[in-house]
């Protein structure tokens, strides 16, 4: 009879999930698979300030404008975000976007620029059916602009982003180094500026990897 | 031996102590016989899938509410056959909302762990219903199904969804070192998450990513070759073109049928170590006895005949192609069950073994011995495990495939023409048209149910 007592007939049993808002000073979590808030975050922090550093804040008001009339719209030069670019080894998931948007925010939080909205970056990318990686050249560039400026949104500059990786593996650990490049180009002269921001994490398969592979006898050197 | 004498006083018949006892216990274990598998209403399953297949939405919806409000035991999959009848319905609203609660429900239902399946002293169906692997993401690419019909916007979050789960199982799986192992890769989720990226205009890498993906979870998907190569150097659509994806759900998707199986030297190795994790019996060295079980009633994957192999599509233009399978939920169905048959057996085994231990000990503690004993645990075990009977609950209303086509149309109003092609792709029906507004680099989808003739066709929201 014993087991007929003992045994529970109930076959599973619910799990319960919690949650708590973040303060702001709390850290970001470390992603154990994969790079993560820690990791995106003070990436693109770092590379926005970089790239808004070195552009020179006297930069020439917007030139969209009919011939023999003057500049159409004055003020910060206005640019265009084309988009994020994915050449890591990793899915960005849902952190694509909101790169995307922090990028953005950031921009257009300074004085320097004033940015283009995106729904109208995809307007243009759908009425001229061009490729964000085409628009590097100087006559898919040219039409693009005049696709923007037809629809009221002249354009100065436009900001390309890259997120790349580089993977070390050692045993069952491994290093990745995340690099997050943002490239402003002049619509106007074709010049360009160019910053990144790196940030190196391990992964490793026990939580005494961190110490095991760099710890105080820099073993990671050998 | 049991003397056996017939007492008459005062009217009753007096029975000597012991049988009086066998009397009361095979009533007892009559009585949960009986109380196991009877239903009072006239509703089944069955009688939703042909109702379905006919292209009878309405008694199906009526049929699977019946059934979703009775049971505990046929809530939740007459629930998640409801939500693909009432998408079929055009009622995508409705089917996002249940397959959202249903989600959440089989999220919080905690795994069968081998310690929970060998303390089951009924059979598997007294379990909680939990989705195979399979089930668990198609739930999620459902949902983006219904979100790109509603136009709720929530499709892309859906589908993320669906490849974070896919990737959690598959690590589950992973780790699992002796445990079985299968695929249980979705390739619709990546392709529709690939279809929405690259209709932005701006997100080709991650639209080349997915198609990538899809081709390598579906290398039998033709069409992803030409997916990866726009992706890559090409774009969404020719000026004043836009796409349309046809979805189509085509046949009758895999059913969980009951069959005997022979136990096997796995399966009652994995038996012995349930019974062993049950007891806990530490020590290795003694291994539990098992009875001799030859065989024993497991569940397995069956997937109806149907005469339908594909969807042929067709403008004023001319013929566009037919829909290619994306995802065999068929393949599946079958490599999951086929996989998990040694576990299968094993619980059976171990719960065979538990209920002769159980009525050994009742046998025991009234007394019995000798003959009396034997017969008593005969009758009783046989009563008992003849009651059992397999789990054969599962999504019954999904598809066997499903498949898409692309085609860039002309923006503006479209009529496309669909029929049913057999297996020889021959037309099996006539065709049905559907009208639509294709716009200027956007994309359209249109989802065709077509268990074993197109039954409806459902829109994108605008």
């Amino acid at each position: 009879m014993v087991p007929l007592l003992v045994l529970p007939w109930v076959a599973g049993c619910a799990s319960k999930q919690y949650a708590h808002i973040l303060a702001n000073n709390d850290k970001d979590l470390v992603g154990s698979h994969a790079a993560g808030a820690a990791t995106w975050n003070p990436l693109v922090e770092e590379s926005v300030a970089k790239l808004l550093s070195r552009c020179p804040p006297d930069v020439r008001p917007v030139s969209y404008h009919m011939e023999g009339s003057q500049p159409i719209v004055e003020g910060p030069s206005t640019i265009c975000f084309a988009g994020i670019e994915n050449k890591s080894a990793e899915e960005l998931g849902d952190f694509k976007d909101q790169l995307f948007e922090q990028i953005d925010s950031q921009i257009n939080s300074g004085s320097s620029f004033r940015g283009i909205s995106r729904r109208v970056v995809q307007a243009a990318l759908l009425e001229t059916r061009l490729r964000p990686d085409s628009l590097f050249l100087p006559g898919n560039r040219d039409v693009f602009a005049a696709a923007l400026g037809k629809a009221g949104s002249p354009v100065d500059y436009l900001l390309f982003a890259t997120i790349t990786s580089g993977t070390t593996d050692r045993n069952k650990s491994s290093q990745r180094d995340y690099t997050l490049t943002l490239e402003m180009v002049n619509v106007h002269s074709g010049d360009f500026v160019k910053e990144s921001a790196k940030i190196r994490k391990g992964y490793s398969k026990s939580r005494t990897g961190k110490w095991w592979n760099y710890g105080i006898f820099d073993q990671a050197d050998g | 031996m049991v003397e056996l004498r017939h007492l008459r006083s005062g009217g009753r018949l007096i029975l000597p102590p012991v049988i009086r006892r066998f009397v009361a216990l095979s009533c007892a274990f009559l009585s949960i016989v009986c109380s196991i598998g009877c239903r009072s209403n006239q509703v089944s399953l069955p009688m939703a899938h042909q109702a379905f297949a006919k292209g009878d939405l309405e008694t199906a919806t009526g049929v699977l509410n019946e059934l979703a409000d009775g049971s505990q035991t046929l809530r939740y999959p007459s629930e998640l056959d409801l939500a693909v009848v009432e998408l079929a319905s055009g009622k995508a609203p409705e089917a996002e909302t249940r397959l959202r609660q249903l989600r959440e429900h089989f999220d919080a239902v905690a795994a069968v762990s081998v310690k929970d399946a060998a303390s089951m002293v009924t059979d598997d169906r007294t379990r909680d219903f939990a989705l195979a692997d399979y089930e668990d993401v198609m739930l999620r690419t459902l949902l983006a199904v219904c979100s790109l019909s509603s136009g709720s916007g929530d499709a892309t979050a859906y589908l993320l969804q669906a490849q974070s789960r896919q990737e959690e199982l598959a690590e589950r799986l992973a780790k699992a070192d002796d445990g079985p192992r299968y695929n249980l890769q979705v390739a619709l989720a990546p392709y529709l998450h690939g279809a929405i990226r690259e209709a932005s205009h701006q997100d080709y890498d991650d639209a080349e990513r997915a198609f990538r993906l899809v081709s390598q979870i579906q290398p039998g998907f033709l069409p992803a070759a030409e997916d990866i190569a726009r992706a890559s150097t090409g774009t969404h659509s020719p000026k004043g073109h836009g796409v349309v994806y046809v979805v189509s759900l085509v046949g009758e998707g895999p059913q969980r049928v009951e069959e005997v199986a022979a136990t096997t030297t796995a399966s009652l190795q994995i038996a012995s170590s349930i019974l062993k994790t049950v007891r806990n019996e530490a020590d290795d060295r003694d291994e539990p006895v098992l009875p001799n079980i030859a065989s024993v009633k497991v569940p397995t994957v069956v997937v109806p005949e149907s005469p339908i192999a594909a969807v042929g599509v067709r403008t004023a233009l001319g013929f566009l192609g037919a829909t290619q399978t994306v995802t065999d939920v068929g393949t599946l169905a079958r490599e999951q069950c086929d996989a998990e048959m040694p576990w299968t057996i094993a619980r059976a085994v171990a719960r065979r073994v538990l209920k002769e231990t159980s009525v050994a000990a009742v046998s025991d503690s009234i007394g019995l011995s000798g003959n009396a004993a034997s017969v008593l645990e005969f009758a009783a075990s046989s009563v008992w495990s003849g009651a059992e009977k397999a789990d054969t609950r599962c999504w019954s209303l999904l598809p066997r495939e499903f498949q898409v086509l692309r085609a860039a149309l002309p923006a503006g109003p479209q009529t496309l023409e669909f029929v049913p092609l057999g297996h020889g792709g021959q037309p099996i029906a006539a065709p049905i048209n559907h009208s639509l507004t294709m716009e200027n680099g956007r994309n359209h989808y249109v989802f065709v149910f077509a268990p074993g003739q197109i039954v409806s066709i459902v829109d994108s929201a605008p």
